[in-house]
């Protein structure tokens, strides 16, 4: 019976959008934000009421949908450990940065649909987390998609901003459609949806068959957390006000990918191949975000590239086997990014929308607690000893030395290399924002709605390593006995002090490079073409235009004028022509003169007897 | 399975032809054409026999003398209408009152309840009527 | 005639009674009491002592039986909300026009409950003499006194190919009682060709009811020129009861010879109503014509012959109608003094004016053409798929075309909805019972989509 009141944390977000929609015009803005907020934190505090359901891996189907022979589609949740996690995460993050999104946007007229859209993706996340079955799934991916796509273009007006969510939007789909094709494979491999009874029957399927598999799959999750090559979307996206980037595009969404191949992870790790793949992408992907973020300008966009950086390093996880490292990552990184989204959004609200980092600065002295909180922050994405991201990077860092195999180690030395890089940004922000010169003022202090909700974060952001305090330093891996995912291979003791020591080094090293680069506030420079390089991300966008947009252009207009102007003007228009004109001359039967109508019936009459007596007679 | 279904409708057919010679079909055939040839019949007679002229004047509403002046539909009393209108109705319910009155005493009490319950709804109806003005005559009313 | 007899006439009797009563009601609450008639009528038919069915002669009392009555009931308090404005800006007589609906529903409850030949005779001349009336109730619409006509006279027509076809059903079988006839007919008696040719006019005549094609040229007229709130009744209503009749107590399907020729009135009928429909620009009309269509599809239902497919048969009767009465409950609620709205012209700015109706609208028009995840596309989904177990190949086929086809006549309007138009509205907001109505009805469309489970549950209870 408990296991149906499962259905009311993501239902409780639904009702919240579906309240403000339709009943939003007539509220006041107060207790506009109040629904929402009070919504998703209702649902957060269903799922710690529920927790103790998730050791039970609880199942409950709402009902089925489509019940026909082998084709059913029960709407059906599974709280697994996994999932409950999981679900946890999103629903108090969510529920702080929407307290945090009601100051934010104060002075934003159309709250309406800003927080229609956000309880909305709150919704469609926690399908993802929840489902049990791969299309319920694939509806709640499309539908963060969707609202993800209509929040970056929240400020519709400027055209800038609603291209970027057309390009979040298109990249992502290109994405999806190989999700789409692995989803509808594996329903025709294994005649279901449910993911547990795919992840049984996978063991099942030809070697070969399960790597394209996976690669499909993998494919479909780069897209969604914006790893190489679907990675530039996410630049663009911090167009959408700071609350979206801070919840959809750091916290929660773009770890969808990551947790969807946590949930088929015994699928996909049938196939070494595939798991090779993921680590390399992973690996790959943390090298490139960290290098373009390193020389950033734009506070967001710094960000921006820390998060393909970071969720780069969760791929990495899932690839050497450590689900367990991945989830670690994924809500630690979830905590610390948070934070550094809100503080960015504090400072650029109080610098009156100011959001290059060359302009930017004095923080320390206007608002010292956000300046705490920002350090707070950017020493945990350091990976600062002691620190939440120290442990859940080290850890799988640690997975990947631990498997003592020449790709595992040049892929773990990439991410000591990327670990480095990762210091040097994070301190370089904060030295940057902190830099002693006139910046642009705005508006007062911060308000305290901007404030509070930052310091939980910043505080599991300090202590969230003790979630899985690995046995050297005295804990008992908490988290990953939970979970009771694969941890991957056992690193040694030696390793892991190691590891931890090359961390304290790297980031000494950092420190002391960028306390000397910046320690006068630097000028506003062009940069050399290496920074400029780096700057547009490595000219991905520029490479995509010249290797894919260009081409289909040119062959789309090539058929267009070839093929499509004539072949439209004979074949389907001629079809369409000959409906209508059939259906304009049969309307001639409909003559309006009642005798007509009776002969109609008789010659009906006619027709019917003739049936009769032909097929009497046969 | 459809083959089976086929070969049984096609022997039911044929049973349907053959078995008393499909005498039913004969004589509802001719029954048809003796429907058909009377009507036809009558209406060529009609066409041959009846003597037809065309001309303006025929074509007019009345050949009265009267020139027709006027929109066509005319709102007119017919009270005469509404009468035998109301005598059709209440005869008709009269086959169904004398119907009962033969068999009063096989039906007995149930028969009487049924028929009071008829009556009483057709009395009913007459109220109705009455009230609506139905069967006030001459203009007085409106 | 005992007491448990008159207890299982209750609901029928309720009918009666009230629309004979209502005649004494003043003008103001006569509609309201025929809604409190209807809605009594269909709680009583599932009132708990009458659960012991007991049938009379002529009509059943089965739970089919009642759950059409209440169905039929219920759309029969709907036309009375709906009319509640539409009559007041044009001097309908109230009591009258309760009256006949009242009458009507009673007609088409002895229809579905029928078990005998006469008592669908009944049933079937109750249901169409009050809507000769009805159609024609607006005495100062020219149009509307046509299409009274045009029901008229075609009307006769049929009943006289029923009268006929039941007296050479009759001469066969040798008796009245539906279930007997069909069966003696399927085990081929001695006169098996009578009662063939008689069945054949039976159909003829249903089919001029359902609206197939080539009998279906009044049905444009007729929509078009009857108070809007009758149209939705005519379309859900009658047809609804016809096929319910067909679903439960005339299984044609199983008179082998008589299946090629329902195939071949669905198949017309898709073809017809599709091609027809597609030049439209009347509301009114449209619908129509993809009534015709709707009811191609419910032949297929009727022609699988087994339970599966009556309940899928039902299932999309139910959302056929819920659609049906919420387009012209619309119209009705659309309409001021000078007339309907029945030009997509007409329709043109009504997202601007009112969202609400602009959306029901839309999701009517996506939920007939079978747009996931409203209720036409559930409905099309088992029907069809019940068809496809039948072994209809081929119509399925045609209903899938026709269906794809029907994408563009439906969302003609749909598109109008959201053109800005410089077409003055004459109508005020909704009332209170047309807000009930077209609220309820949109409420089914989204859950029979979304959850069809305890609607399916419930058909399959009390089909037979």
């Amino acid at each position: 019976m408990m296991g149906e009141l499962l259905f009311l944390i993501p239902l409780l977000p639904l009702g919240g959008a579906l309240v403000i929609l339709f009943a939003g015009g007539r509220m006041p803005r107060r207790m506009l934000s109040g629904v929402a907020i009070a919504s998703v934190a209702a649902s957060a505090a269903m799922t710690l009421w529920l927790w103790p359901l998730a050791g039970d891996r609880t199942r409950a189907t709402l009902f089925t949908w489509l019940d026909v022979g082998a084709l059913q589609l029960p709407v059906e949740i599974l709280f697994s450990p996994l999932a409950a996690a999981m679900t946890l995460m999103v629903t108090v993050v969510s529920a702080l940065i929407h307290v945090y999104a009601a100051s934010y946007l104060h002075h934003e007229p159309d709250i309406r649909r800003f927080f229609t859209l956000f309880n909305l993706f709150v919704f469609a996340m926690l399908v993802i987390v929840l489902a049990d079955n791969l299309l319920l799934l694939f509806l709640g991916w499309e539908g963060v998609g969707f609202c993800s796509y209509a929040l970056i273009g929240f400020w519709y007006r400027n055209p800038d901003f609603a291209a970027a969510g057309r390009k979040a939007f298109l990249v992502t789909r290109a994405a999806d459609v190989l999700f789409g094709i692995a989803l509808l494979w594996l329903f025709r491999l294994t005649g279901t949806l449910s993911i547990e009874a795919i992840n049984l029957q996978a063991a099942s399927l030809p070697p070969t068959t399960v790597t394209i598999l996976a690669l499909l799959l993998l494919a479909g999750a780069c897209g969604k957390s914006a790893q190489l090559p679907f990675s530039s979307w996410l630049p663009d996206a911090m167009a959408g006000p700071t609350p979206v980037s801070a919840l959809i595009h750091a916290a929660t969404m773009v770890t969808a990918g990551v947790y969807l191949l946590c949930r088929m992870f015994p699928l996909i790790s049938l196939s070494a191949i595939a798991l090779a793949v993921i680590g390399l992408i992973g690996a790959a992907t943390a090298f490139y975000g960290a290098t373009c973020a390193l020389v950033q300008r734009d506070i967001k966009k710094v960000l921006a590239y820390s998060t393909i950086s970071q969720v780069g390093y969760m791929f990495l996880a899932v690839g050497a086997g450590t689900v367990t490292g991945a989830m670690f990552h994924l809500l630690t990184h979830a905590f610390f990014k948070a934070l550094l989204f809100m503080v960015a959004g504090a400072v650029i609200h109080l610098a009156a929308g100011e959001q290059d980092l060359f302009r930017l600065g004095q923080l320390s002295k206007r608002s010292p607690t956000l300046f705490w909180l920002l350090l707070v922050g950017a020493l945990a994405l350091a990976g600062v000893p002691l620190t939440a991201g120290f442990f859940s990077k080290d850890a799988i860092l640690a997975a990947c030395f631990a498997r003592q195999t020449l790709w595992w180690t040049s892929l773990g030395i990439a991410g000591l290399v990327t670990a480095f890089l990762t210091a040097l940004y994070a301190i370089r922000l904060v030295y940057l924002l902190a830099a002693d010169r006139e910046s642009a003022s705005g508006h007062g202090p911060a308000p305290r709605g901007l404030v509070w909700p930052l310091l939980p974060l910043g505080a599991l952001a300090l202590v969230g390593g003790l979630l899985n305090l690995p046995a050297v330093w005295g804990g008992h891996e908490t988290l990953g006995r939970w979970l009771e995912t694969p941890a991957g291979a056992l690193p040694s003791h030696d390793l892991e002090w190691g590891l931890a020591a090359a961390t304290l080094l790297l980031v000494a090293g950092a420190w002391l490079f960028i306390r000397n680069r910046y320690r006068v506030p630097p000028t506003v420079s062009p940069g050399g073409a290496g920074v400029s390089f780096l700057a547009a991300g490595w000219q991905l966008d520029s490479l995509i235009r010249v290797i894919i947009t260009a081409p289909f252009e040119k062959i789309g207009c090539l058929l267009e004028k070839s093929v499509e102007r004539r072949l439209s003007a004979t074949w389907p228009a001629g079809l369409g022509r000959l409906c209508q004109v059939t259906g304009q001359s049969w309307r001639v039967l409909t003559s309006g003169y009642v005798s007509h109508y009776l002969a109609a019936m008789a010659w009906g009459m006619v027709l019917l007897l003739a049936m009769l007596v032909v097929l009497l007679v046969l | 399975m459809a083959s089976e279904n086929i070969s049984t409708e096609q022997l039911a057919g044929l049973d349907a032809l053959m078995s008393p010679l499909g005498w039913d079909l004969v004589a509802f055939a001719l029954y048809v054409g003796l429907a058909c040839t009377i009507v036809g019949s009558l209406l060529l007679a009609a066409r041959f026999l009846g003597h037809r002229t065309r001309s303006p004047l025929k074509g007019q509403p009345y050949e009265c003398g009267v020139e027709p002046s006027g929109p066509a539909r005319p709102g007119y009393p017919v009270p005469f209408y509404l009468t035998a209108i109301f005598f059709v109705v209440f005869d008709v319910e009269v086959a169904f009152i004398a119907s009962w009155a033969v068999a009063y005493d096989l039906l007995g009490w149930q028969g009487l309840a049924q028929i009071a319950f008829f009556i009483i709804t057709l009395l009913i109806a007459l109220f109705y009527l009455w009230r609506r003005g139905a069967l006030d005559w001459g203009p007085q009313r409106r | 005639m005992t007491g448990d007899m008159l207890l299982a006439l209750l609901p029928l009797l309720v009918l009666f009674i009230g629309s004979v009563s209502v005649l004494f009601v003043p003008e103001r609450q006569a509609l309201v009491y025929g809604v409190v008639c209807a809605l009594l009528a269909a709680v009583l038919a599932w009132w708990p002592w009458l659960s012991v069915a007991s049938d009379t002669p002529l009509v059943s009392s089965g739970f089919f039986a009642r759950g059409c009555l209440t169905l039929w009931a219920l759309l029969g308090a709907a036309t009375c909300l709906l009319s509640e404005r539409y009559r007041a800006s044009r001097q309908f007589a109230a009591p009258e026009f309760a009256a006949l609906v009242l009458f009507c529903v009673f007609g088409m409850s002895v229809l579905s409950a029928s078990t005998s030949l006469v008592s669908l005779f009944l049933g079937l001349e109750a249901m169409t003499l009050a809507f000769y009336v009805l159609i024609a109730f607006d005495r100062g619409n020219t149009t509307g006194a046509e299409a009274g006509l045009k029901y008229l006279l075609p009307g006769f027509l049929a009943s006289a190919l029923l009268a006929f076809g039941i007296a050479l059903v009759y001469a066969a079988t040798g008796t009245f009682v539906l279930s007997d006839t069909v069966a003696l007919t399927v085990a081929g008696a001695s006169m098996h060709t009578i009662a063939l040719l008689g069945w054949t006019l039976i159909l003829a005549a249903i089919a001029f009811k359902a609206s197939l094609a080539p009998f279906h040229l009044w049905t444009p007229d007729v929509y078009q020129g009857a108070p809007a709130p009758v149209a939705g009744l005519l379309a859900s209503g009658s047809k609804g009861a016809v096929f319910a009749l067909l679903l439960a107590s005339v299984p044609l399907a199983l008179i082998a010879p008589l299946r090629p020729l329902l195939a071949v009135l669905a198949a017309l009928s898709m073809i017809v109503g599709t091609f027809a429909a597609l030049p439209q620009t009347n509301l009114k009309r449209m619908l129509a014509y993809s009534s015709v269509v709707h009811m191609g599809y419910m032949v297929l239902a009727v022609l699988t012959g087994h339970q599966v497919g009556f309940e899928a048969g039902m299932f999309y009767l139910v959302s056929y109608g819920a659609a049906t009465v919420a387009a012209f409950g619309l119209v009705a609620s659309l309409s001021g003094p000078s007339g309907e709205p029945q030009n997509y012209a007409a329709l043109e700015g009504l997202a601007a004016r009112s969202p609400w109706r602009a959306a029901l609208l839309t999701m009517l028009l996506l939920s007939l053409a079978g747009f996931p995840p409203l209720a036409g596309f559930m409905g099309k989904f088992v029907l069809f798929s019940a068809a496809l177990d039948a072994g209809y190949v081929w119509l399925v086929v045609l209903a899938l075309f026709s269906s794809l086809v029907s994408c563009y006549y439906y969302l003609r309007p749909v598109m109008r909805l959201f053109r800005s138009g410089q077409t003055a509205a004459d109508h005020g907001p909704a009332n209170g019972g047309e807000r009930l109505v077209l609220g309820l009805c949109g409420i089914i469309l989204v859950i029979a989509g979304i959850y069809p489970g305890p609607i399916l549950r419930m058909i399959a209870a009390i089909v037979p």
